[in-house]
């Protein structure tokens, strides 16, 4: 109830205001250069990892990402540099809701 | 992207079931890993050395196993350090001895200094820790040593201190005082003694004699009054009078003289010095050999630079000697003749000049020879007399 009500005022603050989103809403950030880098912002943990597959924990659902020769150059706690050939990306999540 | 490695990096294993798992453990510690790689069953990554602990707990709670396959950069050459300890402890020390050492002051220069000034300025400098093997860092910087040098040394206007990397060098510019005037009273110039004037020279005061003149003890030579009439003054006389003495000087001399001379015959010892003991070690008796021996010493000092060792070589030469008999009766005269120039010139001061010499007297008696010599001789004859005021 609260968190539905916190996420709605988020919301609205976002359209109202022109905040950025990804500030304000615990959403990923995902930059892209070509099919070579990923930049993943704002993850919450690997859930899978393999060469052509990674598979990312999100604050809402997760992040799944095909490909060949992954190599994850970097990670924080919170951030995910990724090496290789990226081919798909795709979202599942529980809320029909992403970034 | 090319693979960036910190010199702290190590490069991980980690074999188990659930890798991503350990991956997330990492993330929550706030391990940061990079070049992450994965193989069938195992990752690969690199990581800062101080993590493995955890990792090593991470493993150790996820059932996996893990392992370091490359150590990091710093280990390795950690390790090269240490295999070679002696090496790199030699290049430290060598370098801290050269920068030592460049610290070093090796050389004092004193320049400008009559030898009492420089021996009198080195003993301050010795003070101030200014010497030979003093450490420059220990000393006051150039401008405090000037001024603690000029205010110690009064006979010294000016000391210029210049550092030129080892070496210290001093200028110093010596005070020249005025010379003190002896008298500054009005007197004249009066003659010590009878004499033929040889040359005159007033530089203050009035000539009074000429050249050639026969001048008796206490006659004026250069006279302290100037001007005529009402416009007498008093100076000190000043001048240079040289005049023409007489000197008569007897000498005795026995008529045989005795003479000591070497026959040519010699020999030599030898003696090792160790630590105050002598040790002999060749020609022991060459001292007895001969009835007659003047002896020379000669030590010769084992050194390292400048310290002594306690060892020394002593060579002793011994040479054969007799007493001879001179009674050539020029030989005598002539020595004679010289033993009284010598005690004439004992008696002149150094300015005065031998003009003539003559024998006078001549005799031999009971074995002596007596001789009168005449002597010429051009000296100084001045002397000061003042004048008494209000005669």
């Amino acid at each position: 109830m609260l968190t539905r009500m916190q996420r709605s005022i988020k919301q609205w603050m976002t359209e109202r205001l022109n905040l950025p989103e990804d500030i304000l809403m615990d959403v990923p950030r995902l930059t892209m250069i070509g099919q070579l880098h990923l930049h993943v912002e704002n993850h919450r943990g690997v859930l899978h990892f393999s060469k052509d597959y990674i598979r990312l924990k999100l604050s809402n659902g997760e992040l799944l990402i095909y490909g060949e020769d992954f190599v994850i150059k970097k990670i924080y706690p919170e951030e995910l540099l990724l090496e290789g050939i990226i081919s798909e990306i795709k979202y599942s999540t529980e809320y029909d809701q992403g970034g | 992207m090319k693979k960036r490695r910190e010199l702290a990096d190590v490069k991980v294993r980690v074999t188990g079931k659930h890798i991503e798992n350990i991956i997330n453990y990492c993330l929550r510690d706030g391990i940061i890993l990079s070049n992450v790689t994965r193989q069938k069953d195992a990752v690969e990554f690199y990581t800062i050395q101080s993590n493995v602990n955890e990792i090593q707990e991470a493993a150790r709670l996820h059932d996996c196993e893990w392992e370091i396959i490359e150590e990091s950069t710093y280990q390795k050459y950690y390790g090269y350090l240490k295999t070679r300890t002696g090496f790199f402890l030699g290049i430290g020390l060598f370098m801290l001895i050269i920068i030592l050492l460049s610290q070093m002051i090796w050389k004092v220069e004193i320049e400008g200094a009559d030898p009492r000034l420089e021996y009198e300025m080195k003993d301050y400098l010795d003070e101030l820790g200014v010497k030979v093997g003093a450490f420059q860092f220990l000393l006051p910087d150039s401008e405090g040593m000037q001024t603690q040098l000029l205010n110690r040394m009064d006979e010294v206007t000016w000391i210029g201190v210049n550092k030129k990397g080892t070496t210290y060098q001093f200028q110093v510019v010596e005070q020249s005082l005025p010379e003190k005037s002896e008298s500054q009273s009005p007197h004249h110039l009066v003659a010590k003694k009878t004499a033929v004037i040889n040359s005159i020279y007033a530089e203050k005061g009035q000539p009074m004699v000429k050249q050639n003149d026969v001048v008796h003890k206490d006659d004026v030579l250069i006279s302290g009054f100037i001007g005529e009439g009402e416009y007498t003054r008093t100076v000190a006389a000043q001048g240079e009078v040289r005049g023409e003495t007489w000197y008569k000087v007897t000498v005795e001399l026995p008529e045989k003289l005795l003479l000591q001379t070497l026959t040519g015959e010699s020999e030599k010892s030898y003696t090792i010095q160790l630590f105050g003991l002598n040790i002999p070690i060749w020609g022991m008796n060459a001292g007895e050999q001969y009835d007659n021996v003047v002896m020379t010493e000669k030590t010769h000092d084992a050194k390292v630079w400048k310290w002594n060792l306690p060892a020394s070589l002593e060579v002793n030469k011994y040479q054969e000697s007799k007493t001879v008999q001179d009674v050539s009766k020029k030989n005598i005269i002539e020595k004679s003749k010289e033993a009284a120039t010598i005690k004439l010139k004992n008696r002149l001061s150094n300015n005065a000049e031998i003009k003539a010499e003559k024998i006078l007297h001549e005799d031999s008696q009971n074995g002596k020879v007596r001789l009168v010599v005449h002597y010429q001789v051009i000296e100084d004859i001045m002397s000061e007399a003042p004048i008494i005021q209000g005669e």
